[in-house]
């Protein structure tokens, strides 16, 4: 059964004004896996952001509906079950640390969730432990690098342990040293302790890993498939004024000028290993 | 006139334990109307030095000077240095504070004392220069526009001062692709127009590999290489050594290379790529 699934999801913005609103999303229809990387790529205003809000009943649908493990999240009985199930992640590492002190920072979330202190202390050395941060525990948050506050704050979503982490483009604040740190980090925690990811980006070489990229625009969803089917359209990609990896697009003009290349090629890598087998 | 920097230190909290020596002995000398891109890591330098370039920080040792202005010299005047240096922080858009779009941009012509028919021309022309159009968001608040807008907004409103030199920190951190292009379409135009200097950090060799005509890359507080983007991506061997990214087609033909091929690795962009690996499938490659 899929971990979160959305039904016919419409959803406008109210307007401060005298206007519209915002139609945010239009008709979407999700289903995200267990232990499943999905990656969201669009413009802003396509409405990833609107989406990953769904996820958690941070934002309800106008219209249609979204399950979390088979419970809606419009049904007030289970808001804090489908909030612990799936924690979610924001760009802005300075927002999102509160304490002083980075274990009572990752301390906060089980703390309300009224999980006894004997247990909170063994839950926030774990989390900090899987982001690898466990030896800055005692260390002042506002000190660390931007990467590594990313990954305090990912450690206090996984001290609820969560089943599903929303993170809406996590490193678009970061360095490009941040940036493989947080990465590499979700991504260890997808294969190793199978953790359900939904990873939203800009960054179109972020999606190069993901099991399935779904690419939005003005609210829907346009494109959706493995990273090589979808990254292959280059043409619609282009359309979208969305980038496609440089590779991919050498792969195919090289392939015009007759080399026995296909038409997905993601990374350097692969390409290197096509040329001299 | 250019910039120059000499020898240039710069300590924070100098005599206390947290005495950090965020730059040693940098000298470099930027041309008027010269387009040059600032690369390095988080903590790297280039921030710091980029403050000295309108007198915000003064030299612990050395000296800059900036269009004729010694910056650590007494009685002088900063105020006329930070008009002709137009220093645009990362993020400008958290900048933004007026109720419209029109009173923001001209913020600080109107500190320079223009008023009237010369401020609203000056607003009109960095606004236009941005792309944005003056009649339909001039009475806009800054704050119901989107990501990329806020940003040209907050440029125009340093533009607005009409700099000889335009110094950006992280252009197009955190915006969409689109919104990146466009911005990085209009800096090169607004260069191109106003003969400015233009100096851009980035982490991304991959982004001012196509804007600049110089880069300079700053490594723990030193100018650790320098030349035109070829020139610097041809030491792609030593910037990957400090974690720096090359650009990803560069790294392609270095790697083939370390495997064997005999091909041109000074390459830039697709058209390159493509000619020079044409050119060595023709001398014989292998067939694939």
């Amino acid at each position: 059964m899929a971990l979160i699934t959305v039904t016919d999801a419409n959803y406008r913005y109210p307007s401060s004004q005298e206007g519209q609103g915002i139609q945010a999303l239009r008709d979407i229809n999700l289903e995200i896996q267990k232990g499943e990387f999905v990656v969201v790529i669009g413009h802003n205003g396509s409405g990833k952001s609107t989406l990953a809000k769904m996820l958690n009943g941070l934002l309800l649908p106008d219209t249609g509906l979204v399950l979390v493990d088979g419970k809606s999240t419009a049904d007030a009985e289970h808001y804090w079950t489908i909030r612990q199930q799936v924690g979610m992640v924001f760009q802005n590492p300075d927002n999102q640390l509160i304490a002083t002190i980075v274990e009572e920072d990752v301390a906060f979330g089980p703390e309300n969730l009224g999980v006894p202190s004997a247990q909170i202390l063994h839950r926030v050395q774990e989390a900090l432990n899987a982001v690898d941060m466990l030896k800055y525990r005692r260390h002042a948050p506002h000190l660390l690098s931007g990467g590594q506050k990313q990954r305090v704050a990912i450690a206090g979503i996984l001290a609820m342990r969560p089943r599903c982490l929303v993170l809406d483009e996590p490193t678009a604040m970061l360095d490009p040293r941040g940036r493989r740190e947080v990465l590499s980090t979700v991504r260890k925690l997808n294969k190793q302790e199978g953790m359900t990811v939904v990873w939203i980006t800009h960054h179109m070489d972020e999606a190069a890993h993901a099991d399935r990229v779904i690419v939005m625009e003005d609210g829907r969803t346009v494109l959706e498939g493995t990273p090589k089917q979808v990254f292959s359209q280059i043409r619609l990609l282009e359309d979208l004024d969305l980038d496609v990896p440089v590779v991919t697009r050498l792969g195919q003009v090289l392939a015009e000028e007759g080399f026995n290349l296909p038409p997905d090629i993601l990374t350097v890598e692969e390409m290197v290993k096509l040329l001299c087998p | 006139m250019p910039i120059i920097a000499h020898n240039l230190q710069h300590t924070y909290s100098p005599g206390t334990p947290f005495a950090i020596d965020a730059l040693r002995n940098v000298s470099l000398e930027i041309k008027d109307g010269e387009i040059v891109g600032l690369i390095g890591h988080t903590g790297s330098g280039k921030s710091t030095l980029i403050q000295h370039f309108n007198g915000l920080l003064k030299p612990t040792r050395g000296w800059v000077e900036v269009q004729g202005i010694n910056t650590a010299q007494k009685g002088v005047s900063l105020k006329d240095l930070r008009q002709k240096v137009g220093l645009v922080f990362q993020y400008p858009e958290h900048q933004l504070f007026e109720e419209n779009v029109f009173l923001d941009v001209a913020f600080g012509p109107k500190n320079l004392g223009l008023s009237g028919d010369s401020l609203e021309s000056r607003v009109k022309k960095a606004l236009l220069s941005v792309d944005l159009d003056y009649e339909q968001i001039k009475d806009r608040s800054p704050f119901e526009l989107s990501g990329g807008q806020m940003r040209r907004v907050a440029i125009a409103g340093v533009l607005a001062m009409e700099p000889e030199v335009l110094i950006l920190d992280e252009p197009t951190a955190g915006l969409d692709p689109r919104s990146r292009n466009e911005l990085l379409r209009h800096l090169r135009q607004i260069q191109r127009e106003r003969n400015l200097t233009l100096i851009i950090v980035s982490h991304s060799m991959d982004e001012v590999a196509s804007l600049v005509q110089r880069i300079i890359v700053m490594e723990h507080g030193t100018v650790f290489a320098e030349g035109t983007p070829r020139e610097v991506f041809a030491r792609a061997e030593e910037l990957r050594a400090i974690g720096l990214d090359v650009p990803p087609l560069t790294r392609l033909m270095l790697d083939l290379k370390a495997k064997g091929l005999v091909v041109a690795t000074d390459v830039l962009t697709i058209e390159e790529a493509k000619f020079a690996l044409t050119l060595w499938k023709k001398g014989g490659g292998i067939d694939v």
